[in-house]
């Protein structure tokens, strides 16, 4: 391996757009939250309002020195967008928790230290991983813990099936309440397997050789563990209320299967599949019907004040914020039930506008483009499958919560990466981000 | 080894790409039209939006400030405040020296008055050139930055002419001595600097507390209290002047050339005088006042003490003689309506009603004629006269600077315009009229309630009127107008420098009210305050 000991200067300078970004929303926030008389040199805020973002600028430069040692040749783009990400997230967290109506001062410390854990995550992934084939090598073993993960809050769930109950996604560990998201180390374990498999098995699946119907199908040998997997994944995601889960891993198998193969009729045979799905899923739950009854009729005066109020209010958020927004600070986001999690975009979207969301989406394109450019010039297949799938995940995954807020379907309890509130979520997705590190080391 | 193609996983960046773009047009869509597909509801400002302070509707009041810069009224923010997080605070002077009637309030429910509505568009920062301050603000989404204005008012004397209402009145029943009887008339009182136009302090009771405005019931409490409490009685009450206004008909008299301070009234002339049929009668010397003691009415009576001793009769013939056009066009040099005649009022720059001459319409409802009847009996005060404590406070001011008559104004640095509405020599007769009211007229039976000096030997020097004003037959108005020092004094006062008017509701006698202007152009000179300086 040719080691070209070149300083990563481009991610040195883009670091400085969330560092100006941090700097900038922290003095707007003390200006907003504390004072009322104009800005001169007497009402400048004290040094501590800046404190976070110290921080977090120290951790991302940290980071930073890190990958100069560990991965230098990895992808400079990457970093500076997840920590711009990131920054969004400390910010909106620190601005909810010290609104009048939610009162949780320690919210934003609490986001920080979950971005600088997941920041250590991060370089751990690119360290642990400097060879790639442990992980492909292990991929039946990545697939059984995922979905052991998984089946431990199923135990919870069937005790309260087909309730109203809110999800039971969580998994608590020792006696000081500390509880993660398991479906967020899911998703990641679940790609690694298939990665592994669709590469391995990429020839016989993509010519197909069992003609049906004028359609080439591939051998049952082939297909059958993927759809397997794939429906073991889907029952216990719907098994736990997690129908967002489930359309993540779903549309997760799809992108990697037609990456894999480049052959439209798998997206039409899943897509005929999801429908099936749908149907049965809405037949068989009726908390699932409930949900699309509540996004149809939100603006109905019975739902709306009640089962339709968070969607209803978060649309409002959105609409009040107009193409500048409300300013930082200066918004009413808490008036959405889950201003923080799952309702972190209307409420970005208030207090900076179209303008802002714009910009949000922006960050978001960059990245899934950047992670596909890691996909294309990636070493080998399951290198690239990897790229392709973790990508589709983070892509996914803002796509679903995103329409669910704008309410183009129903809404599911799925974090915005990296902004919403949640340290299982930040975690997960800087493992993304280091996964795609360590694939963009490893060019072909 | 095998390769993934390209190809595929370009189409699926792009097919990602497209979704984000159709996202990013939902948001578009419900961001900038403010619906959802198609043709939803209005969302923002709609019928389930709990936001009803967008932060450009709360704008950051500009602070109003009282001449010498202390804060009057400025605002704070809280973030339970109704108010959409901003909330107005009061001096709590303000409520007690009677000063909210004139300040007014701010409210989110109520809306504004008094000068905080005078001066709304200022305070509340619409118009006005763009400043850094206000830049910043645009940037930083924060409210608008009202501008801060100040007033003439200082808040010292103020409290000072409030406590001096308090503390000096007549009781209805009893004519010997000034002593508060706890029974807080309701009235105004007016301190002006003539030679500016700026009003100094003013007083209405009873007053309120604008920093309760927005208190459960408070402000309909406000309403329906009989005492009016946020009417600011100086500038918005109209009341019979009583004797007061024989100053009107004296300075018309001078100014005009139909009579001197001179000219003299026989016996007989000076306490009865029959005209169209109507008697009109000296009735307190008939009564038996001015024959004995301190001092004793003399005839033939100079004019100047048909004012001292408050004639009635004399002032009536007077009016007479000036003539009813005369008369009148002095009224409306002082902003007075005079059905018939378009007239300007005196502009003031906070809420006031203009005073009137006489009315329109008959009691039978047809259109009248200042008759001789209604001349005669305006002549003294009484007629169809409605005049607000401002009004008279106008009167006393352009008699106190030789003619000249200043526009009156509470914003400081505001309209100092000015016109001669009498000759210099007319106001230096009214002025030595004055004099004698305090030298041996109304303004001198009346000993000092705090046992010092008299009003002649007082350093204010101060010359008056006073005047009962019959609109409430059991109840009349008491007046005092008044100026200081006046030229007159032996001992050498040069020119007023303060115009001082007290008007108590059902109080009786003005001559008391005397002592409590003293009590004030004592404070104004002690304290060095504005003219005094």
């Amino acid at each position: 391996m040719i080691y070209r000991r070149r300083y990563r200067w481009t991610e040195m300078w883009l670091l400085l757009f969330p560092a100006a970004f941090l700097i900038l929303a922290l003095l707007e926030l003390e200006l907003t939250q504390n004072a009322s008389t104009p800005l001169t040199r007497n009402t400048l805020p004290p040094v501590d309002v800046f404190t976070p973002a110290i921080g977090l600028m120290i951790a991302l430069a940290v980071t930073h020195v890190l990958l100069n040692l560990f991965a230098p040749d990895s992808d400079q783009t990457l970093l500076p967008i997840a920590g711009t990400l990131a920054s969004i997230g400390v910010i909106m967290a620190l601005r909810i928790g010290s609104s009048p109506g939610f009162d949780v001062p320690s919210l934003g410390t609490k986001q920080l230290a979950w971005v600088i854990v997941g920041l250590g995550f991060c370089v751990g992934t690119v360290v642990l991983t400097r060879d790639l084939r442990w992980v492909r090598n292990y991929k039946y073993t990545w697939a059984a813990v995922g979905l052991a993960l998984v089946g431990i809050t199923l135990v919870n769930a069937l005790r309260h099936f087909n309730t109203n109950a809110p999800s039971r996604d969580v998994l608590s560990i020792g006696p000081g309440g500390f509880s993660f998201q398991p479906s967020e180390l899911v998703k990641i374990c679940l790609v690694v397997f298939f990665a592994g498999y669709l590469s391995e098995n990429q020839e016989m699946l993509s010519a197909g050789s069992v003609p049906i119907g004028g359609i080439k199908f591939p051998p049952l040998k082939q297909l059958g563990p993927l759809l397997f997997m794939l429906g073991l994944a889907l029952i216990i995601a719907v098994g736990i209320r997690e129908l967002g889960l489930a359309l993540l891993i779903f549309g997760m198998v799809l992108s990697m299967t037609y990456a894999a193969t480049n052959r439209m009729t798998y997206v039409f045979g899943g897509l005929a599949l999801f429908t099936v799905g749908s149907v049965l899923a809405f037949s068989v739950f009726s908390y699932a019907r409930v949900r699309l009854a509540i996004v149809s009729n939100a603006f109905d005066p019975n739902v709306a004040t009640n089962a339709g109020y968070q969607i209803v209010q978060g649309l409002i958020a959105f609409a009040s914020g107009g193409v500048f927004g409300s300013g930082l600070g200066l918004g009413h986001p808490t008036f959405v039930p889950a201003s923080n999690t799952d309702y972190i975009a209307a409420s970005f979207g208030e207090e900076f506008g179209f303008a802002g969301l714009l910009a949000l989406l922006g960050l978001f394109m960059l990245l899934v483009f950047r992670g596909m450019y890691v996909a294309i010039r990636a070493r080998d297949p399951f290198n690239q499958l990897m790229a392709v799938g973790l990508t589709s995940v983070f892509a996914l995954q803002t796509l679903v919560i995103l329409a669910g807020n704008l309410k183009l379907m129903p809404l599911t309890g799925v974090p915005l990466p990296f902004v919403a509130y949640g340290g299982s979520s930040v975690i997960a997705n800087f493992i993304i981000i280091g996964f795609l590190l360590r694939l963009s080391e490893n060019k072909a | 080894m095998n390769s993934v193609t390209t190809g595929s996983i370009r189409r699926l960046l792009t097919t990602f790409l497209i979704l984000f773009l159709i996202i990013s047009g939902v948001a578009a869509y419900v961001q900038i039209s403010n619906q959802v597909f198609f043709n939803g509801p209005v969302l923002a400002h709609g019928t389930y939006d709990g936001r009803t302070c967008p932060p450009y509707d709360a704008p950051i009041r500009g602070t109003i400030y009282d001449r010498n810069g202390v804060k009057l009224a400025w605002t704070v923010q809280d973030s339970k405040a109704k108010s959409c997080g901003y909330r107005r605070q009061y001096d709590p002077r303000v409520a007690s020296s009677g000063l909210a009637p004139l300040l007014g309030y701010y409210s989110t429910r109520y809306g504004t008055a008094g000068v905080e509505d005078a001066f709304n568009d200022a305070l509340a920062g619409i118009q006005h050139g763009e400043t850094l301050a206000d830049i910043t603000d645009k940037l930083l989404h924060r409210p608008r930055h009202g501008q801060d204005i100040r007033l003439t008012i200082d808040i010292n004397l103020q409290v000072a002419a409030s406590n001096a209402y308090d503390n000096a009145y007549l009781p209805k029943s009893a004519v010997s001595s000034c002593q508060p009887d706890g029974s807080n008339p309701p009235g105004s009182m007016v301190v002006e600097d003539p030679h500016t136009g700026e009003i100094l302090a003013m007083v209405s009771k009873p007053s309120f507390d604008p920093n309760q405005i927005d208190n459960t019931g408070y402000f309909q409490q406000l309403q329906a209290d009989p005492g009016l409490p946020l009417l600011n009685r100086p500038a918005q009450g109209l009341y019979v002047p009583g004797s007061t206004f024989k100053t009107l008909t004296l300075l018309a008299a001078l100014d005009s050339g139909s009579a001197s301070l001179d000219q003299t009234f026989t016996r007989d002339e000076a306490i009865a005088y029959v005209v169209n049929g109507e008697h009109i009668n000296w009735d307190g010397y008939n009564a038996g006042e001015w024959q004995s003691g301190r001092y004793v009415a003399t005839f033939p009576m100079p004019l100047i003490d048909g004012y001292a001793y408050s004639d009635n009769v004399i002032f009536a013939r007077q009016a007479v003689a000036t003539g009813a056009n005369t008369w009148l066009s002095y009224l409306r040099r002082y902003g007075i309506t005079t059905p018939g005649t378009h007239v300007n009022p005196i502009p003031f720059d906070a809420p006031y009603k203009q005073s009137s001459g006489f009315n329109a319409i008959d009691s039978n409802g047809q259109p009248q004629d200042f008759n001789v009847n209604l001349l005669a009996e305006s002549g003294f005060g009484q007629g169809q006269l409605l005049i607000s404590p401002l009004t008279m406070t106008e009167i006393t001011s352009s008699i106190a600077a030789d003619g000249m008559l200043f526009s009156p104004h509470v914003l400081l640095g505001g309209d100092t315009s000015s016109q001669q509405v009498i000759s210099q020599t007319a106001a230096a007769g009214v002025r030595k009229a004055m004099w004698a009211v305090v030298d041996h007229g109304t303004g001198a039976t009346y000993p000092n309630p705090t046992g010092g000096p008299q009003l002649l030997d007082s350093p204010a020097q101060e010359g008056g009127k006073s005047g009962t004003g019959q609109g409430d037959e059991a109840n009349p108005q008491s007046w005092w107008i008044s100026l200081a020092p006046d030229d007159q004094y032996p001992n050498g006062g040069n020119s007023a420098k303060l115009v001082i008017t007290v008007m108590k509701e059902h109080s009786g006698d003005g001559g008391c009210q005397a002592w409590v202007a003293d009590s004030a152009y004592r404070f104004a000179m002690d304290h060095h305050i504005a003219p005094f300086g």
